[in-house]
């Protein structure tokens, strides 16, 4: 029960207290899953790179309720004593306690990684990681707010691939992620939760638009071939149009640098 | 613990324009008209083409897919003659041999020292390039890498030359003149190693009483004017040079390290390359100005200064 205790450095709260969680009734889920934008539209993006300040690059992301900060430290020499031929790469994802609806103990658990490791395969092919020997690149991401988790897995993407070209860093291109789900039978692109939570499967997509190649492909949940392949197709489609923000931000940034 | 900064003030930026290529390379930079030399500096993102590979050769932070340059960071595209690169405007330092640097020990290792320089691997420093206390040349002995700790510790900054490189990548470091060697009576600002350019000399003495060295991977030590000893090689203090202990510093010299330590802040807020005069300048200015060393940092007196060095430069 040692664990149990938690991290006695933080205000950690009482152990167990949630507020009443009534069940929705139909209405309700209707009414939630209900989208003031068409089903092929995103949430608007605000990405703005260079926040924080201690970091080599950095980039905050929002998209409506999704807020994300994303810093990059490195290359820096691993500390193991291994050698390697090629760089590393290491994501780290942490929720704040209130990013959820229900809080969030601030203890690493299996969805942090699970993200991580999605974050990490979005990314990872763009990093020219031949360049580092030796070296390692950390990528720190704080979940600020959580509107649906396939939501944050792309906005998370975009902002660590921002992040590493703010820090200068070496990559084949600009990583940009989108995606989908299926409710009904429509593809709503860039759900949120309540759209998340009552669809049948979602999907992911990251790609690297500049080059037109595809990084990494997430599907949960289950929907016909058919589907996904159109799926994949929605979400290209919009990476094209996110691209274009990170390219633009990112050069207004380097303008007003 | 994340600190935020503000988010990024608009600033006149034809200052740093004008001052984007060294003046010997300004007129290579516009050889003829196409549409890699416009009288803009070109910004560019990862992946974007630059130019074919054909009439091109690439450079750093570019490569080469089946015929095309493209971008492998975003910042500026450069162009000499045929050689093509993109400079990113945040990024490590890469070092070349006959560079000074400042450096911090973050380990010691079996006759090596670990040392932070601000690059993408940890430099070395081995024990057979630093100079021995008193002067001597000689072979280092099992007696001195015992006493490793004595010359430098983790934590300790030094300044010192990149000398070699290693197979991998790593910079080996060399600390053999009197000019090197353990810093102390001062104080360290970092910023991007892009801003300090190649100097004739990085040891720069103000009129102030403060000593400047600016180590081209972006760390710059600001300290106490030591007096020039006229003591030759062979019979240098050897307490001084790896002592951890300050000298006095009085309060106006304090007060003008600080001084110097924020101007060099609010030069690389507003990103403006650092050279001794601009340096020499700003001083005067701030002292017309007649504030205390902490007003530089406050409200608008920044982007006054960097506006006042502007006109002049």
């Amino acid at each position: 029960m040692a664990q149990s205790a938690g991290d006695r450095r933080r205000i950690n709260g009482p152990e167990e207290s949630f507020s009443p969680v009534f069940d929705d009734d139909e209405e309700d889920i209707k009414l939630k899953t209900q989208r003031s934008r068409a089903a092929g539209d995103i949430r608007p993006i605000f990405l703005q790179p260079g926040l924080i300040s201690q970091a080599n690059g950095s980039a905050y992301i929002e998209t409506d309720k999704t807020k994300i900060a994303c810093a990059v430290y490195g290359p820096r020499q691993t500390k193991t004593t291994t050698y390697s031929e090629k760089g590393r790469l290491n994501v780290e994802v942490k929720f704040t306690p209130f990013s959820c609806m229900r809080r969030r103990a601030p203890i690493r658990d299996a969805e942090d990684r699970s993200l991580a490791v999605s974050i990490h395969q979005a990314i990872v092919s763009s990093i020219r990681l031949e360049l580092f020997p030796k070296s390692t690149i950390d990528v720190f991401i704080t979940i600020i707010e959580n509107d649906g988790i396939e939501g944050c897995i792309a906005s998370a993407s975009v902002a660590a691939s921002t992040a590493l070209a703010d820090a200068g860093i070496e990559m084949l291109g600009l990583v940009s992620a989108c995606s989908a789900a299926i409710v009904g039978d429509d593809i709503h692109l860039d759900p949120s939760e309540a759209e998340a939570r009552a669809s049948s499967g979602t999907v992911i997509l990251a790609c690297m638009p500049a080059l037109d190649n595809v990084t990494s492909v997430w599907q949960s949940g289950h929907m016909t071939a058919d589907m996904a392949l159109k799926c994949m197709e929605r979400c290209h489609e919009r990476c094209i149009d996110i691209h274009s923000i990170v390219a633009q931000s990112l050069l207004e940034h380097r303008t007003a640098a | 613990m994340l600190s935020f900064i503000s988010f990024s003030r608009p600033t006149d930026s034809t200052y740093h324009q004008s001052t984007r290529h060294h003046p010997d390379v300004e007129g290579l930079m516009d050889v003829d008209d196409d549409d890699l030399t416009g009288s803009e500096p070109r910004l560019t993102c990862p992946g974007e083409t630059i130019t074919s590979s054909q009439a091109f050769m690439r450079g750093h932070g570019t490569y080469v897919d089946k015929e095309d340059v493209i971008a492998s960071v975003a910042g500026t595209v450069e162009r000499v003659n045929k050689l093509v690169t993109v400079r990113a405007i945040r990024t490590r330092y890469n070092p070349e041999v006959g560079d000074l640097v400042v450096g911090r020990i973050t380990e010691v290792q079996p006759r090596r020292w670990k040392v932070d320089a601000n690059s993408r691997q940890d430099a070395v420093l081995m024990l057979s390039s630093v100079n021995l206390p008193g002067g001597v040349q000689r072979r280092k002995l099992e007696s001195d890498e015992l006493q490793m700790r004595n010359f430098f510790e983790e934590g300790d900054l030094l300044v010192a030359e990149v000398q070699a490189f290693f197979s991998d990548g790593a910079m080996s470091l060399h600390t053999r003149s009197l000019k090197y060697g353990k810093l102390r009576n001062g104080q360290l600002v970092t910023v991007p190693p892009i801003l300090v350019r190649r100097l004739k000399s990085h040891f720069i003495s103000l009129p102030c009483g403060v000593d400047l060295i600016l180590g081209l991977n972006g760390y710059i030590w600001v300290s106490k004017h030591m007096k020039d000893t006229d003591q030759g090689e062979e019979g240098f203090d050897a307490e001084a040079v790896y002592s951890n202990k300050n000298e006095d510093i009085d309060n106006a010299t304090r007060a003008a390290i600080s001084r110097v330590g924020n101007i060099i802040r609010v030069l690389a807020d507003h990103f403006v390359p650092l050279t001794d005069s601009l340096l020499l300048e700003a001083y005067e200015w701030v002292i017309e100005q007649e504030g205390d060393a902490k007003y530089l940092l406050l409200g608008d007196a920044g982007d006054a200064l960097v506006a006042a060095m502007s006109v002049r430069g």
